[in-house]
């Protein structure tokens, strides 16, 4: 069996934002967590100190995913421009460095865990591969 | 090209090793996000893939992701599996339990229907999740560091 390229750019665009919103329409359901919340045990340590609670029940993911969940979901409808393919080498992991100094600072106790910054520099992430991903896969399908 | 699916079942067993040799170890727990031991499993999968295939052929962005979301399919499986296991043996004991003292709750009792929706949902959830994960990790390592096996 072997799928177009559109096919295959098509379907890893509609993969990426269907699980990229996962989280965030589960958070919307009532009475999500008992059962479901438990698929995402194995992707996530879901500490809820490091939890977002939307309707007053915490999300199935921590924050930090919560943001990598968004920004995959965004990215894979925003493709990259083929002229930043290139320079996807470089991108990614400067994409990756303000979530690890984060991770870091705040496992070192620098400062308390704090859902802005871990969203923000997961979403960053999150953004650049979908994007980069979805990009490189729309080109090819050129 | 039958050795590329093989390193990509490797990968699949790879990540649900490191996840549960992770899993018992308090620090490199942490490392829990995202399935991203599971992801790393795949990756390294085909890290070595290139590694003990020297006349391998460089492979497409799209060969990437599938190299990845079969690893993933077959970690979140494996996974899944466990998990749920481990959660129907803990339902199934607090049911029957409570059965024996006559005071099962009405929710479970009545509610079998919906128990095995969400557990199916859940299974499905996970693996999908995780066939992504490891997808999207498999194509950044081959643009990252394997852009030399990477079709030009």
């Amino acid at each position: 069996m072997s799928l177009s390229p559109t096919r295959v750019w098509r379907v890893t665009q509609a993969a990426l934002v269907v699980c990229g919103l996962l989280p965030w329409v589960l958070a919307l359901l009532p009475d999500h967590r008992p059962l479901l919340g438990l698929a995402f045990a194995p992707a996530c340590h879901q500490l809820p100190e490091r939890t977002l609670h939307l309707l007053g029940a915490p999300m199935v993911v921590c924050s930090r995913c919560a943001g990598i969940y968004a920004g995959v979901a965004l990215g894979a409808l925003l493709p990259a421009p083929p002229a930043l393919l290139p320079r996807l080498r470089w991108l990614i992991p400067l994409s990756a460095a303000p979530m690890l100094l984060d991770v870091a600072l705040q496992t070192a106790g620098a400062y308390a865990p704090w859902h802005p910054s871990r969203l923000l520099t997961g979403a960053v992430f999150g953004l650049v591969v979908a994007s980069g991903c979805s990009g490189a896969l729309k080109r090819a399908a050129r | 090209m039958a050795r590329f699916w093989l390193f990509s079942l490797l990968g699949g067993i790879l990540g649900v090793i490191l996840t549960s040799v992770s899993g018992v170890i308090p620090v490199l727990n942490w490392l829990n996000i995202c399935c991203l031991l599971n992801i790393v499993g795949a990756m390294a999968a085909l890290a070595l893939y290139f590694e003990f295939n020297s006349d391998a052929e460089p492979i497409t962005d799209g060969q990437s992701l599938m190299f990845g979301a079969l690893s993933g399919a077959i970690s979140g499986t494996l996974s899944m599996a466990v998990l749920a296991l481990v959660v129907f043996v803990v339902v199934g004991l607090a049911g029957s339990m409570a059965a024996l003292e006559g005071n099962l709750p009405p929710e479970l009792a009545a509610g079998g229907t919906m128990f095995i929706v969400a557990a199916v949902a859940f299974v499905v959830i996970g693996i999908l999740v995780n066939t992504v994960g490891c997808a999207l990790g498999c194509w950044g390592v081959l643009n990252v560091l394997l852009t030399d096996n990477k079709v030009k």
